[in-house]
């Protein structure tokens, strides 16, 4: 970098401007850039040396920095005058003609239209403006060239716009970027992953960017192939808008454009979604049995279930089916969280109870093989708790097995319910080997049994209590005798009037089984 | 900058040679005005030397382009080199001035 200071008078320009020229020749500059460079630092240097200083005299000083063998040129001017950005100058009408044209204000418009970039910054009590000139264009260097126009009929100056080229896979901008400028495709082409869209060659892309009142990208832009673009800036888009407001109109039209289409299309999607969401809200509910009575020739028991997803769909889920003539297997569970994760993991865990099941083991031994085969696949780290029930519909006799699952509620008398004894084991999922123990309780014939979620008993309301164990006994207590799905109704019943309104946080299951005892024989007359 | 001037009937014609700007403009401002004390409405510039102009020089033209409207004068600019006429381009007074490509051609538009 080289510099040269000098009191702020207009004897000192013809200094400054050699500098300009012996810096150019030095890094072999062509005659013409090294004009424009001087038409611009003649321009900065002027102004400072009319404006800067009304009062006491000062220094400017000019520092010259080049990169990229002479590709781009930086020149930094540097006055302790009264503080002036000089980019808040308003353009001059260029269209008018000698009798409306104002005298001033083309120095200022000579400097942003020579410099791809006017920076400025007031640091330390000095005013530190920043031109950055770089390489023209073949074309451009020939001489004035025809407007660039996109496949979208807008035209844009070419002395507006810089060449950039990028690598295949470079990211122009990622969304939520500051947009500060937009890029012609000249060649390549770009995908916007986020809308799924490609941008190829005479595309314009990076407008709404700048035209949002959020100045930020709304998507990100990657390179499918390698690029060249022909890039403006925000503040040259700016300009462009003063001297060509047809374009303005233009570009805010092909704006708005896209941000509709791109609106359509992200509420095509989460319709799409939704759509989804609810066949598999039918799938999820298709997969509990949910034909009451499900056995309508078994009379030694009666059964009634139901699963309300807080979501579009759950991680709840119920079950039972018949392992043999006389065996009837019946298990609630839980999957830990909510949503489709949860809904799948739910899928898993149901098909392997049931496949465990019909192998003829034990309640414990179900819950032991399903928690040693979920363990090693387990790397969401889901869990699930289940309780597993088979009741002999002979004898009465019930074998259960609880994993982690709130423990059931059975009747022990008519309109009395109390929690069913047991141990409450490892829920699934989480530590393997666990092993799980079988509880033998026998049913009388008129006794019910009550499994259930904790979405039952933790239901909340507006005051964020919860419908509680208690209440949940104390619901389904005081009925005499009611057969299954009665049951189910008055406990659903009750969490809806505790609630009171309140949306459910978490699924809603309930399985009621009632024994009405050995089949009779049917005596033919 | 230098600026020679020779008369021609009523007419002037003025080559401005080297560089117009900040520095040389006011010279160029004073000898107009000169020359529009004297009565002259009628100016050729010969800028077939002239190598550099600024915004300076620019605000030459155009002050001395609306003083000769207000009498009903005319300025024609002859011989304009293509980095000069780039300025003008820019600036967009291409449009304001008569530009012509030779001194001659000039005279025969007054």
């Amino acid at each position: 970098m080289s510099s040269i200071c000098l009191p702020a008078r207009l004897e000192s320009l013809d200094d400054f401007l050699r500098f300009v020229a012996e810096r150019s020749e030095e890094c072999g500059l062509t005659p013409r850039r090294s004009r424009e460079i001087q038409l611009a630092v003649e321009e900065v240097v002027v102004n400072i040396i009319r404006h800067a200083y009304p009062d006491s005299p000062g220094d400017i000083e000019l520092r010259w920095r080049t990169e990229g063998d002479g590709a781009r040129v930086t020149v930094e001017v540097e006055d302790s005058g009264v503080p002036f950005d000089i980019r808040t100058v308003p353009e001059p009408d260029l269209k008018a003609g000698l009798a409306e044209r104002k005298i001033g204000g083309l120095g200022i418009h000579f400097i942003r239209t020579l410099a791809d970039r006017v920076d400025y910054r007031r640091e330390n009590g000095k005013n530190i403006l920043t031109l950055v000139l770089d390489r023209r264009r073949p074309e451009a260097e020939a001489g004035p060239s025809d407007p660039l126009t996109t496949d979208d009929g807008l035209s844009f100056p070419f002395e507006s716009m810089t060449r950039e080229t990028f690598k295949k896979g470079d990211v122009l901008f990622k969304a939520g970027d500051v947009a500060d400028k937009m890029f012609y495709i000249a060649r390549g082409s770009l995908r916007l992953p986020e809308i799924g869209k490609v941008v190829k060659e005479g595309g314009l892309i990076g407008e709404m960017g700048i035209l949002s009142p959020f100045q930020t990208r709304t998507a990100s832009a990657v390179c499918e192939e390698d690029l060249e673009t022909f890039t403006i800036t925000k503040d040259d888009v700016i300009r462009l808008f003063h001297q060509d407001s047809a374009l303005a109109f233009q570009l805010v039209h092909l704006s708005i454009k896209r941000f509709i289409e791109n609106l359509r299309a992200e509420t095509e999607a989460k319709e799409r979604i939704q759509s989804e969401l609810r066949i598999a809200r039918d799938i999820q509910a298709a997969m509990l049995p949910r034909v009451f009575p499900p056995f309508p020739d078994r009379t030694e028991f009666d059964i009634f279930a139901l699963m309300e997803p807080a979501k579009e769909v759950g991680g709840d889920f119920y079950d039972f089916f018949l392992i043999d003539d006389k065996r009837l297997c019946v298990l609630v569970g839980d999957v830990s969280g909510k949503g489709v994760p949860a809904a799948l993991f739910m899928a898993i865990c149901k098909t392997l109870l049931k496949t465990e099941a019909l192998n003829g083991l034990t309640p414990a031994d179900i819950l032991a093989r399903v928690n040693r085969t979920l363990i090693p696949d387990n790397e969401t780290m889901m869990f699930v708790t289940v309780f597993v029930l088979i009741l002999d519909t002979e004898t009465g006799e019930m074998r259960y097995a609880n994993g982690g699952h709130p423990p059931p509620l059975v009747s022990t008398g008519p309109g009395r319910f109390d929690f069913l004894a047991g141990p409450t084991g490892t829920i699934l999922g989480a530590v393997d080997g666990v092993a799980y123990a079988t509880t033998t309780r026998t049913l009388k014939p008129g006794d019910a049994i009550f499994l259930y979620s904790d979405g039952v008993t933790e239901a909340m309301n507006a005051e964020q209590q919860l419908f509680s164990d208690e209440r949940l006994k104390a619901s389904l207590s005081g009925g005499a005798g009611e057969a299954p799905d009665g049951l189910i109704r008055r406990a659903r019943e009750a969490v809806r009037a505790f609630a009171a309104g309140t949306p459910p946080s978490d699924d809603i299951t309930m399985v009621a089984l009632e024994f009405r005892g050995p089949a009779r024989k049917m005596i033919r007359p | 900058m230098n600026i020679e001037s020779r008369k021609d009937k009523d007419r002037i014609i003025v080559s401005v040679t080297g560089r117009m700007d900040a520095v040389s403009a006011p010279e160029f401002d004073r000898k107009c005005d000169e020359w529009l004390a004297e009565g002259t409405t009628a100016f050729v510039l010969d800028f077939g030397g002239l190598e550099y102009i600024s915004s300076a020089g620019l605000r030459s033209l155009l002050v001395l382009g609306k003083k000769l409207s207000a009498k009903k004068g005319k300025v024609v600019i002859a011989s304009v080199k293509d980095v000069v006429k780039e300025v003008f381009t820019i600036s967009g007074f291409g449009s304001i001035f008569t530009m012509v490509d030779s001194v001659e051609a000039a005279l025969g538009r007054m």
